[in-house]
């Protein structure tokens, strides 16, 4: 075997024994856990709380007493106009009804006289249901005043209920553009979060190895570069299968619900999200390894490494000064304002802070395919040199057990 | 030397800083044979040891391995305990030892046969799946030396093996290195503890501010130190030796004298001496301990 294949079988030796370690590790099942959790949280509550909120279906049942029955058939006309159904329900015992009210089994409850009724409700009115009703009381007082005055009602009725209007949109709300937005940022908040906690896991495993002494044991039979890179793919492997895994359950329980329904560039959103984890990964999990294997202890790790950690939050920070705008801008249909845009088109192609910035600014599709072609590009040259400069500063360090290597001493050339 | 040695070091140098670590430090190691490196804290010990087994590089000098630099792939060959004791505190036992016998080049298999047969060997069998960070401390110094032993190496280097082990222990620390170095392989260790040493090394180097101040067979150590009697006389006088040119008296207890002589004087003309001095009660040869040759050794050197 040459030199090259030994240390390709011993680099994969290596990560196999990460990786596994890691799958079966708290992080990884407890991670996986309270996060699939997370979604399922969102789904429920999507699909209750905020759907009530919001209804998508407009259809009321709406309890009548005898008193108020003449306006029901009004109400119905008028709701009928604006596209929305009501289901009249009879009341004569007007508590069992409130308690009905209370209970969400109607939506409100009118009772009085039709020309001055009362409205009970759980806890505002909705608007449909107040717009239908406004109609039908003002249609019964007029009615009222026409018969009083001889007048057939029944042509001006008809001719008021049928009058209408259409709305005509300048700049149209685009849901699916907004949709993949929140896909964007979903992903990149995932991104966020499964980065921190990785990051901690490599600087842990770095720092572990050293306190432990058993690098000395390990060094002594496996090049420095090669235990670095077989730590960080391994480890890696694990990471990327806990995002995938995430992932696929959230679109597993958000597609059929109709939580989310995911266009086509939704899709292309999610793949460039796993595409700019690995390359996030990639970049954290390098600069991670080289700032904690200048220290020896468990305890000094985290002071170690929060140059590194300060970036990664910074990078989600950023995330907001890209995303508001963007929905701001979808959902008023106005431009970014330009120096905003310059300064996040800027931002998102650095290095640390592309895999966030660039994965909600794609979702978005205002995003130039230069620019994006150009941030990968950067990307993936910066973490060539941070793999050889981390492999640099790691094998000067990281047998150098005591008081922390200065960065300086750390990337002199052995 | 007829045969090659199978480890060389020629003339290794290493400063940290201003620090000089390794002066110009050279010894061979054959095949068999156990070497006990000796010397006062800080005297180089270590730093040796870690660039022989390629942790650390030295400034300048060279490692030999059957006469030749010594490659990346001759290192795997080496068994190594370092002295900061080190292995996955949280890693099961077994788990660890196959692992690091892998990384060696030793398949599956024959790392877990080979492992549990040590573990059986050093009875620790019953704790192979127990986390390492269970066992106790002579224990754990147990599992480490399997982990230097794993992978059938040619060169054991061991930095303080026997430091920490109860005499139990020690027997059976002792007895593997003997196997070993029966078996062909080269043993190299240090310890503070010098009589393990004399007891188990074929030779012994004393190291001191890096340098190799004695090396040889302790046998070949003690002439050096050079011809040493007790002579019990009660009642001699103070200065009884001062009219016998080339001897010196190292010490007195009690009655008993300590004299060592130069070359040119004969031990018949010292007794000679001793019983005009008085009624001679014992004469005897001293061999002395290493401990005392160590001390000598050492007290020698900085005097010079």
């Amino acid at each position: 075997m040459n030199r090259r294949e030994r240390s390709g079988s011993t680099i994969a030796l290596i990560a196999r024994r990460e990786a596994a370690r890691r799958i079966r590790g708290k992080v990884f099942v407890i991670g996986t856990a309270v996060t699939v959790g997370l979604v399922a949280i969102y789904v429920i509550l999507q699909l209750t709380v905020l759907n009530n909120v919001s209804p998508s279906t407009s259809s009321f049942d709406i309890g009548v007493t005898a008193e108020a029955q003449p306006l029901a058939a009004s109400l119905v006309q008028a709701g009928t106009a604006e596209g929305d159904t009501f289901h009249i329900h009879a009341v004569s015992d007007v508590a069992a009804a409130q308690l009905e009210v209370v209970q969400n089994t109607l939506d409100a409850l009118i009772s009085g006289t039709p020309s001055a009724p009362v409205v009970t409700v759980k806890t505002a009115l909705n608007g449909d249901i107040s717009s239908a009703l406004t109609t039908a009381v003002k249609v019964e007082a007029l009615d009222t005043q026409l018969q009083r005055a001889g007048v057939p009602s029944g042509p001006v009725l008809h001719a008021i209920n049928a009058a209408n209007f259409t709305t005509e949109a300048l700049r149209p709300l685009d849901t699916a553009s907004l949709q993949a937005v929140v896909v964007g940022i979903a992903l990149a908040l995932l991104l966020f979060v499964f980065l921190s906690m990785y990051a901690s896991v490599i600087a842990q495993g770095v720092v572990a190895e050293k306190a432990s002494r058993v690098v000395e044991i390990l060094l002594a039979t496996v090049r420095p570069a090669e235990l670095l890179l077989g730590k960080v793919l391994g480890i890696g492997a694990a990471a990327i299968l806990q995002f995938a895994i995430v992932v696929a359950f959230a679109l597993a329980v958000t597609l059929p619900t109709h939580v989310l329904t995911i266009p086509g560039t939704a899709i292309g959103v999610v793949i460039a999200g796993v595409a700019w984890f690995v390359l996030g990964y990639l970049v954290y999990a390098l600069l991670l390894a080289a700032t904690a294997s200048l220290v020896s202890r468990v305890e000094e790790v985290n002071s170690a490494v929060v140059p590194v950690t300060l970036l990664l939050v910074l990078a989600w920070l950023l995330a907001y000064v890209v995303f508001i705008p963007e929905i701001t801008s979808i959902t008023s249909g106005m431009p970014i304002p330009a120096g905003l845009s310059t300064f996040a088109t800027i931002v998102s192609l650095i290095p640390f802070f592309s895999p966030t910035l660039m994965t909600i600014r794609m979702a978005s599709g205002i995003v130039p395919a230069w620019q994006v072609a150009l941030a990968y590009a950067l990307t993936a040259g910066f973490i060539v040199v941070a793999a050889s400069l981390t492999e640099r500063i790691y094998a000067n360090s990281v047998l150098r057990f005591g008081a922390r290597v200065r960065i300086r001493d750390a990337l002199r050339r052995a | 030397m007829s045969e090659t040695a199978a480890l060389e070091l020629v003339a290794l140098n290493k400063r940290y800083g201003d620090t000089v670590a390794l002066d110009s430090l050279s010894f061979s190691l054959s095949r068999g044979e156990i070497f006990g490196f000796v010397g006062p804290n800080g005297a180089g010990k270590t730093t040796t040891m870690r660039i022989t087994i390629g942790v650390l590089a030295a400034d300048s000098g060279s490692v030999l391995w059957d006469g030749r630099p010594i490659a990346f792939a001759d290192r795997r060959r080496i068994g190594y305990m370092p002295e900061e004791r080190g292995l996955y505190p949280t890693w099961g036992v077994l788990e660890q030892l196959v692992y690091l016998a892998r990384l060696h080049g030793v398949d599956t298999a024959q790392a877990r046969a080979d492992a549990m047969r040590w573990l059986a060997r050093m009875d620790l069998e019953d704790r192979a799946t127990v986390q390492l960070q269970k066992l106790s401390q002579g224990n754990q110094q147990r599992v480490e030396l399997i982990a230097a032993l794993l992978h059938a190496p040619n060169v054991l280097i061991l930095d303080e093996p026997f430091a920490g082990l109860d005499p139990v222990a020690v027997d059976t620390m002792s007895a593997v290195l003997r196997e070993q170095a029966a078996a062909g392989v080269a043993v190299l260790f240090s310890s503070h503890q010098l009589e393990i040493v004399e007891s188990l090394c074929d030779r012994v180097g004393i190291v001191r501010h890096g340098r190799m101040v004695a090396s040889g067979t302790v046998a070949e150590l003690r002439r050096s130190a050079g011809r040493r009697y007790w002579i019990d006389i009660p009642g001699a006088a103070q200065d009884w030796t001062a009219t016998l040119p080339g001897a010196t008296v190292l010490r007195r207890e009690g009655s008993r004298w300590l004299v060592s002589l130069n070359d040119g004087v004969s031990e018949e003309s010292l007794l000679e001496h001793a019983l005009q001095a008085g009624a001679v009660h014992e004469f005897a040869p001293d061999a002395p301990r290493l401990s005392e040759l160590f001390r000598h050794v050492i007290s020698e050197d900085a005097a010079a």
